[in-house]
């Protein structure tokens, strides 16, 4: 295994007082990309708002370490400026700021100041991945956009701050054939730009076709039930995730 | 000796208690008129008597004024073609600019209202507009008086039929700021828009009384105010919508949205409806409260803090306004007062 870049040991969230993951184990590697599939409510989207630091999810037990650092006693911001990145299952809608003017804010809180001129510039390279128009920019942040077009908008967002890790939670959902491949492609830049490591949850293979994939670990009942290589994939496409809730 | 007026008043008022009927300015025993800007001659005083639009603060301002003999200006501005207003403020000072945008003609106006630190005292600022028929007026207005203006913004506008009268107002600055708006839609299909964004904080007010009176069939208007207060900010917004027997068709609707970013401000609201006719539409909303946890969260998740967050939406109430801004020259204007503001954090 490449050097570790996180690692999950013993990890056990509330949410509202009920327990969602029981002793969830991970260890991703730098420039690995890993998947957790599972049923809904197994706990996948729980397990990358844990990692982000959203403040309903109240970790009971376990630890958790980034890139070396215990990521639990981090602020959100830090755990981003750290280098870990999520691509929302619903991206919030936030009137008034463009854009533009988040990814830039974005970039200087993570210590790259650009001049509007470059910015824009380094924008229209991803857009065009990404097969999206550069007005977008000037558009309210996700306000108004279609399904399809929020996921973009978080992949740009990805393409741009260059993460070391970044979490996708179900970016696939919702979107159609062809903006599930344009998503795809540009997860593929991310891996092959940045390089850096991929934990993507889904319970949809299809955002999978085109990416290189380490590692597949199946969620149920707040655990890592099964793990495999990308041939675990097709075997719970195939059969469904009934044999790991039975177990 | 210096004068008490009353401006601002609500009509019909409300409980005493509230204490929103009015406002009370304390004006200066002598006020001087602005100097001439640019593109603007007196009007003479048949002329005077025919500007005489009511306003949103009120008759007692229009009585301070007239003896004060502060005379209205009428502005040469008749084509679309950027009239940018500057009013150079000094201790106690006042100006009155009445456009008249004839048949068909687009007038685009932008006033900054804004002084230096070293000025002290009390600014009025007035705009009478009569919209002509087919006629479209954007004006907008970026008010950033320094901290030591009190600063009387007023408006008035008369709306014939099928004209428009499109404002947006930007409030940056400025420590006291009582403003008033008043459009009369007298024509048939005639259409009122505001849009106002404000960010207060440093124990700064705003005190607002904006009146939209539909006279004609079919008018329109909407009043929109987004809006950020912090640090013992204090604001009272009165939105009134007055139907009056004959408007039938009319729709009218105004909306607030305040983000309170602490426990120390004051956030006022009255909005209020009228209605002596009864085929018309008549809407508000208000959203009023902190900002959105899991607002926070995305922003944070993105490596900005908490803070800079805050400091973002607040700046975002000041662009959800000024997306509205027509004309491309006014626009770009107040943009970069906006991102200088930016900057300067």
């Amino acid at each position: 295994m490449s050097q570790e870049i996180l690692k999950v040991e013993n990890l056990c969230v509330k949410v509202l007082e009920k327990d969602i993951l029981k002793g969830l184990d991970l260890t991703i590697g730098e420039g690995e990309t890993h998947v957790i599939m599972g049923p809904n409510g197994a706990g996948k989207s729980t397990l990358g708002n844990t990692l982000m630091g959203k403040s309903e999810y109240e970790v009971t037990s376990g630890n958790v370490t980034f890139l070396g650092e215990d990521l639990l006693s981090m602020e959100v911001h830090e755990r981003a400026r750290k280098g870990l990145f999520m691509s929302f299952q619903n991206p919030i809608e936030v009137p008034g700021v463009r854009l533009s003017e988040f990814i830039r804010n974005s970039c200087e809180a993570m210590g790259n100041k650009m001049s509007l001129w470059n910015f824009k510039k380094a924008a229209a390279v991803q857009m065009k991945v990404l097969n999206m128009d550069p007005a977008y920019l000037d558009r309210e942040l996700n306000v108004g956009f279609s399904g399809g077009e929020k996921k973009k908008a978080e992949i740009l967002q990805l393409l741009m701050l260059k993460p070391r890790l970044a979490i996708l939670d179900e970016t696939d959902s919702g979107l159609d054939v062809d903006a599930v491949r344009t998503v795809s492609e540009g997860v593929k830049a991310y891996q092959e730009q940045v390089g850096g490591s991929l934990l993507i949850i889904t319970h949809s293979t299809r955002i999978l076709e085109s990416l290189s994939v380490d590692k597949v670990h199946v969620v149920a009942d707040g655990k890592i039930v099964a793990e495999g290589d990308r041939s675990l994939v097709d075997e719970i496409n195939e059969n469904g995730f009934e044999k790991y809730i039975r177990a | 000796m210096a004068e008490n007026i009353m401006i601002n008043s609500l009509v019909p008022p409300t409980w005493n208690r509230l204490k929103v009927n009015e406002a009370f300015v304390e004006l200066p025993e002598k006020i001087n008129m602005i100097s001439q800007d640019e593109g603007v001659v007196p009007a003479d005083d048949a002329g005077a008597d025919a500007w005489n639009i009511e306003t949103g603060c009120g008759d007692e301002l229009s009585a301070y004024l007239n003896a004060q003999g502060i005379k209205p200006l009428t502005a040469a501005a008749n084509s679309e073609e950027l009239f940018v207003v500057k009013p150079a403020f000094t201790a106690d000072s006042a100006q009155v600019l009445c456009f008249d945008a004839t048949e068909g003609k687009t007038l685009n106006i932008l006033t900054d209202l804004s002084s230096g630190d070293d000025v002290q005292g009390t600014g009025v600022f007035r705009i009478l507009i009569r919209a002509r028929e087919n006629s479209v007026v954007n004006l907008t207005q970026i008010l950033r008086p320094g901290k030591g203006l009190r600063l009387i913004n007023d408006i008035g506008t008369q709306v014939s039929d099928k004209a428009k009268v499109n404002l947006v107002q930007v409030f940056t600055g400025g420590s006291d700021i009582y403003a008033g708006y008043r459009s009369e839609l007298s024509g048939e299909d005639a259409f009122a828009d505001c849009r106002i964004g404000l960010v207060r904080g440093e124990n700064e007010t705003l005190d607002m009384n904006y009146v939209m009176k539909h006279l004609a069939p079919r008018s329109k208007s909407e009043i929109n105010v987004s809006g950020a207060l912090s640090n013992g900010a204090k604001k009272t917004f009165r939105g009134t919508i007055d139907f009056v027997r004959g408007c039938a068709g009319a729709e009218g609707a105004e909306n607030e949205s305040i983000l309170i970013l602490d426990d120390t401000v004051i956030n006022k609201t009255v909005p209020l409806i009228l209605c002596t006719e009864e085929n018309v539409a008549g809407s508000h909303g208000a959203s009023i409260g902190k900002p959105a946890e899991e607002m926070l969260y995305y922003m944070m998740s993105r490596g900005i803090d908490r803070k800079r967050a805050l400091e973002i939406l607040e700046r975002a109430s000041l662009t959800a306004a000024a997306a509205h801004i027509e004309n491309a020259d006014a626009l770009e204007y107040v943009m970069n007062i906006i991102d200088e503001n930016r900057e300067d954090d």
